[in-house]
């Protein structure tokens, strides 16, 4: 198993200056941002395809599907408008004309080579806005691992590193969706992976179902287990029960999900990003596939992680998973 | 007529857990939910053990576990709750209900198959 868990954000870079590229490049290296150069024939269908981006750094010469400056800026808003833009000018331009307030609305802001620190200060504004404590992102890895396990046997698992999204596309064919509610944080946790996938782990053995449960609803009850799983095991690991100063009793706030199956697409109705995790599930057995899961949380309704803090130094005292407990 | 009933409604679980079991020498029956094991431990009288998920639709475990205790009363079956769930508040209302035993999900099959020999012999 490999795993990291500082938090990155991914981008595309999208330059037609080489050694602007490059300094971009080396700029987000060190700024926990992951930048994808992308080529310009190519933007739209990288928007069209990616699940789990954050934004993108794009100059005003830059040229893509006959279109620059400002007309590009407005194509790709119209397309993603969830995804903010980091606009990259001449700083004598910048001076020479500044950008209309219009145009500004468009973009997440605009900086010039001169001034990477504007570039950091957009960045972090837009995409790392909110607080996850380390203790937090390592749990719910762990927690998560020990789900996968317990459902797809014999593998390894790959864990990129924590990212922040903000883009809302669904990965491959089948999601689970489950609300995650504490004292301290209230939202959803999503899964999202790719029903052949999900099959041939079946077909192969490595799940707790007969090899010839392959309908579509059993591929359903091994992603709705690992969720449960996840779900239940963080509840017990970051839930403070001792924490008797909110109502249970009190109404609570919802707001609408929508999902536009077209376009694959799902709004919780916030801007902030999307707390993303990615695992590579590889058989240890030669020559059969790997499974994609996306997991991403979305604390939409609450998030208050100073409260974690309090509830952490208590989850020693759990019983572990998988012991009886006789009463 | 089955000695062991297993009441989760993820079908996974239920293939696991009854594999296990099946393969120790028990008869086992299954049941997607509380409704459908409350109506399943009616029916037949010679179940020794139930084991049951607490979240599930239509009837979760605890209410399915009290109905079964205000119904057959103490004498009759253990019940053991394996379950995700691990908040004391829950596992005093299992205790009330006469649950036997609780375990956290993810489990491991020997410590199921230990249970219920403990249990049902």
């Amino acid at each position: 198993m490999t795993t990291e868990s500082d938090i990155k954000s991914k981008v595309i870079i999208l330059d037609d200056n080489t050694l602007a590229e490059e300094a971009i490049s080396n700029f987000c290296e060190v700024n926990s941002v992951i930048g994808l150069k992308a080529k310009t024939a190519s933007l739209f269908d990288i928007l069209d395809g990616n699940t789990d981006l954050g934004g993108i750094i794009m100059s005003s010469t830059v040229a893509s599907n006959e279109m620059q400056g400002e007309e590009l800026v407005k194509a790709i808003h119209y397309k993603r408008p969830e995804l903010p833009i980091f606009y990259r000018c001449e700083k004598s331009s910048l001076e020479e004309s500044p950008l209309s307030e219009t145009f500004k609305r468009l973009i997440a802001g605009e900086f010039c080579m001169e001034n990477l620190d504007k570039l950091k200060a957009d960045i972090d504004s837009h995409l790392f806005t909110t607080y996850y404590p380390m203790a937090l992102i390592r749990g719910m890895q762990e927690v998560s691992l020990e789900a996968i396990r317990s459902n797809i046997r014999d593998c390894e698992i790959e864990v990129d590193s924590p990212y922040l999204v903000k883009d809302r596309l669904i990965f491959g064919e089948l999601m689970s969706l489950i609300p995650m509610e504490s004292t301290w944080y209230r939202g959803y946790m999503m899964i999202q992976t790719t029903e052949s996938e999900i099959i041939q782990a079946i077909e192969n053995g490595l799940t707790p179902l007969d090899i010839n449960d392959t309908d579509f609803r059993f591929v359903n009850s091994v992603l709705n287990e690992i969720t449960n799983l996840i779900w239940g095991g963080i509840k017990n690991r970051f839930a403070n029960y001792d924490d008797d100063s909110t109502d249970e009793q009190a109404p609570k706030t919802q707001v609408p999900i929508s999902v536009n199956h077209h376009h694959k697409y799902i709004s919780f109705g916030t801007e902030e990003p999307q707390l993303c995790f990615h695992y590579k599930v590889k058989p240890k057995k030669e020559g059969l596939p790997s499974i994609e899961l996306y997991q991403k949380f979305i604390f939409n309704l609450s998030w208050y992680p100073d409260n974690f803090l309090n509830c952490d130094s208590v989850t020693e005292e759990l019983v572990e998973s998988g012991e009886l407990e006789f009463f | 007529m089955a000695q062991i009933l297993v009441v989760d409604d993820s079908a996974t679980v239920r293939n696991e857990v009854a594999g296990f079991l099946s393969s120790n020498g028990f008869t086992v029956e299954t049941a997607n939910d509380g409704k459908e094991g409350l109506d399943k431990t009616r029916s037949d009288s010679g179940l020794k053990l139930i084991i049951s998920d607490v979240n599930m639709p239509n009837m979760d475990g605890l209410t399915m576990a009290e109905k079964i205790r205000s119904e057959l009363g103490n004498q009759t079956v253990n019940i053991i709750m394996l379950t995700t769930e691990s908040d004391p508040r829950m596992k005093e209302r299992g205790k009330a209900a006469g649950v036997k035993g609780w375990i956290v999900k993810p489990f491991n099959g020997a410590a199921i198959v230990g249970a219920v020999k403990k249990l049902v012999g």
